[in-house]
């Protein structure tokens, strides 16, 4: 079901959205790092909070929270679910 | 402190390793107790906490129980390390002779601390662990937490499932320790055994860590859930309105769990309301250290009354009373009237890290910090540097890129920092008139103001000249759980911090106060030494307009800077009869050059408030930042800062002046 929906970055998500993580994109340290912290594809994650003029993301996922910046989002490449 | 010869011995290491806020440190304060002397305080040259614990419970102590060197870590999220405070946890893992006078390379054991409300992730990196085969018991904290939320983990499933020892730890209440110190006991190994810690995790085996812990979650949650079921049938709950979160079968996988956000959080998280929050708690910050410590700034300052006259009624007046009641005490208690005040600056930073703002509040600040090319994690020892930049510069450590990391140290001395805050109270109380108090702390909060604005301007130009790479670490912060502050901890720590900085500061600031009393009255009071060093400072004095006696008090507080308001006091042979701080405000009014002109006035007040916000004449700090970056670094950071603060201070002297402000 929630294949039909498109995959975007994790930046375009709307305020309050819930999504499913695709794929992280690159090899770098930033997307290890964003890996380790739990952004592992097939987690699902909700998009608390973007802070105005370009400021950072908060991400529920796993049961807790985390800060992220919009440029490191642009990695996070998720399908947003349906609301049930 | 440094180690003693004594924990040079071939004690056993055990090291508390976990992911940050998952309640090491708690754990590590339950674990000391009373029974130790730990070593941390801010400003120390330790990188860790180290306490040595008697092993044995305390109401039959054995004596031949072994002596352990306990070492608490700073969090980290994964065994690759990508910030120096991060490295130091590797070190303490595989090259432990490198951080202190160990035995051994490796750790006897180790305590991972796993938090039971997050356990995906706190797992994940307990796998990482147990890959290296490091000998290791699993501590699980916030249990209490998980169980009232419905997600508690059955601990010795867990213990069966991944083969090791399982502790159920409360960081409030201290129970499980017990518990934690036999299997410390029982596991304690003679000789440390050898493992080594890859450098590099690749894709796949980071998602494999997660699939491991995911599945060690489903085992535990399917096999528990039929007991589950039970229970919830033979409770009569009537405040159960969930009852689909009871049953462990609805529970869903970690890595399909979202956070549901605390109202806090919907509050301070929000686009709009979050800044206007973060405004808000920060003005009451610095509000709270201004006006809350005035009545017991009173008080300290009404004992240092009482204690001059005692002395004098004492010890009458002879050179050596006057040393007493005109040196140590007047000088010293100028300066420490203002204990209460610095008390309450860490209890009001302590609240703010132990309920979980922090956090909250770097992530408020970060996109403003990027244009200056710093982070949003520059905000906690940005902030921390208005207590004192020593423990602001070890904090910056937390700071993944050198590039931001370098430029938060470069700006941490420009912070207010608690030193600053008499000379601050003197000035401005000597610019405000008495009746109208309350413009003193308006004058604060802009002198706060001018020097964040003078810090960000510092921040970006030091970008633009000194030659850094650019960093590309980004910005990834845990939000952690909002909690009520643990009183006791915090009150704890802000007294120490506070004791810490008094027996830094102290000491210097007596020995200074007697020296200055000595030099201002030999060979006589009316030719002393002090007049000709002052004198042989006097042109460099001119543009900022101060006198020599001025001009002995600001090379003073090149020792520390609140030796300057002593110093001052010593030097206008201010008695402590009359209170300190009013006494120095009348001498200060009424001071002169030869020629009649008064020398402290509005211009020169200002111009000194200036050099004061920007000089960096901390011979502490100066050693942090050698140690922190390099000697050049320090070397030219000092000499820039006191060279800018006296051209400024210099032209905010003249320039006043210009425009017809005496």
């Amino acid at each position: 079901m929630n294949h039909t929906l498109p995959t975007l970055p994790l930046v375009q998500l709307p305020r309050g959205a819930k999504a499913q993580i695709i794929e992280i994109k690159g090899n770098t340290h930033l997307s290890l790092r964003l890996l380790e912290m739990g952004f592992i594809p097939g987690t699902h994650l909700q998009l608390i909070s973007r802070l105005l003029w370009g400021g950072s993301l908060a991400i529920s996922l796993r049961g807790s929270m985390v800060a992220l910046r919009q440029t490191d989002a642009q990695n996070i490449l998720v399908s947003p679910l349906e609301k049930s | 402190m440094t180690d003693t010869p004594q924990s040079k011995s071939h004690n056993p290491v055990v090291l508390l390793i976990g992911p940050p806020n998952s309640g090491k440190t708690s754990l590590y304060n339950h674990l000391t107790g009373s029974k130790s002397k730990s070593v941390n305080y801010p400003g120390s040259t330790v990188q860790y906490s180290q306490a040595q614990i008697k092993m044995g419970l305390p109401h039959h102590k054995n004596p031949d129980s072994p002596v352990i060197n306990l070492i608490d870590t700073p969090g980290i999220v994964s065994l690759i390390p990508r910030s120096q405070d991060e490295e130091v946890v590797l070190s303490a893992l595989s090259k432990l002779n490198t951080l202190g006078s160990y035995t051994y390379n490796h750790p006897h054991l180790a305590i991972v601390v796993l938090d039971a409300t997050q356990p995906g992730r706190h797992l994940a990196l307990l796998k990482q662990i147990i890959d290296c085969s490091i000998p290791c018991i699993v501590a699980v904290t916030m249990t209490d937490i998980a169980e009232k939320n419905k997600q508690g983990l059955d601990l010795s499933k867990l213990s069966d499932l991944i083969c090791k020892p399982v502790v159920g730890v409360n960081g409030r209440t201290a129970a499980g320790v017990k518990e934690l110190f036999a299997w410390i006991e029982t596991l304690l190994p003679e000789k440390p055994k050898d493992f080594v810690v890859p450098t590099h995790f690749s894709q796949p085996e980071i998602t494999n860590h997660f699939s491991w812990a995911d599945s060690i979650i489903n085992q535990i949650r399917n096999q528990a859930s039929h007991q589950d079921i039970k229970k919830t049938h033979s409770l009569s709950s009537p405040n159960h309105k969930d009852p689909q979160v009871i049953n462990g079968k609805n529970e869903p996988p970690d890595q399909l769990k979202l956070y549901t956000p605390h109202f806090l959080d919907k509050l301070t998280l929000h686009p709009v309301w979050g800044l206007v929050s973060f405004f808000i708690t920060m003005s009451f910050f610095f509000w709270l250290v201004y006006w809350a410590a005035t009545p017991a700034m009173d008080f300290m300052e009404y004992v240092f009354v009482q204690l001059a006259s005692f002395c004098t009624s004492l010890l009458g007046a002879s050179f050596f009373a006057r040393l007493i009641t005109e040196g140590l005490i007047t000088g010293g208690g100028a300066v420490l009237v203002f204990v209460p005040q610095i008390a309450i600056l860490f209890l009001a930073l302590g609240v703010l890290e132990d309920s979980g703002y922090l956090a909250r509040g770097a992530m408020m600040v970060d996109r403003l910090l990027s244009l200056l090319g710093l982070n949003g994690k520059s905000f906690v020892p940005l902030l921390s540097g208005n207590a004192c930049a020593i423990p602001a510069a070890m904090a910056a450590r937390t700071i993944p890129g050198l590039r931001e990391r370098t430029l938060t140290l470069l700006i941490i001395p420009l912070m207010s920092c608690s030193a600053r805050l008499p000379v601050w109270a003197l000035l401005l109380g000597f610019l405000v008139p008495t009746h109208k108090a309350w413009l003193a702390g308006i004058g604060l909060a802009c002198i706060y103001l001018a020097s964040i604005a003078f810090a960000s301007l510092v921040a970006w130009a030091g970008g633009k000249i000194l030659r850094l790479p650019q960093s590309n670490s980004g910005f990834q912060l845990e939000l952690p759980q909002w909690r009520r502050p643990i009183w006791k901890i915090v009150f704890t720590s802000s007294i120490d911090r506070t004791w810490s900085y008094l027996q830094r500061a102290g000491l210097t600031i007596l020995i200074i106060s007697l020296v200055f009393w000595l030099i201002m009255n030999l060979p006589s009071p009316q030719s002393p030494i002090a007049f000709s060093i002052g004198r042989a400072l006097e042109p460099l004095l001119s543009p900022m307009g101060l006198d020599w006696k001025v001009g002995v008090a600001l090379l003073a507080a090149f020792a520390a800077r609140e030796v300057f308001v002593s110093v001052l006091a010593v030097v206008y042979a201010v008695s402590a009869q009359e209170g300190t701080t009013t006494g120095l405000l009348e001498a200060m009014r009424q001071a002169t050059f030869p020629g009649g002109q008064p020398v402290f006035t509005t211009a020169t007040t200002m111009g000194l408030i200036v050099f004061f916000m920007i000089a960096l004449q901390c011979t502490t700090t100066i050693a942090v930042m050698r140690r922190e970056v390099s000697n050049k670094f320090a070397l030219g950071q000092t000499v820039c800062f006191i060279i800018m603060a006296y051209i400024l201070a210099s032209l905010m002297v003249q320039g006043l002046r210009i425009i017809g402000i005496e």
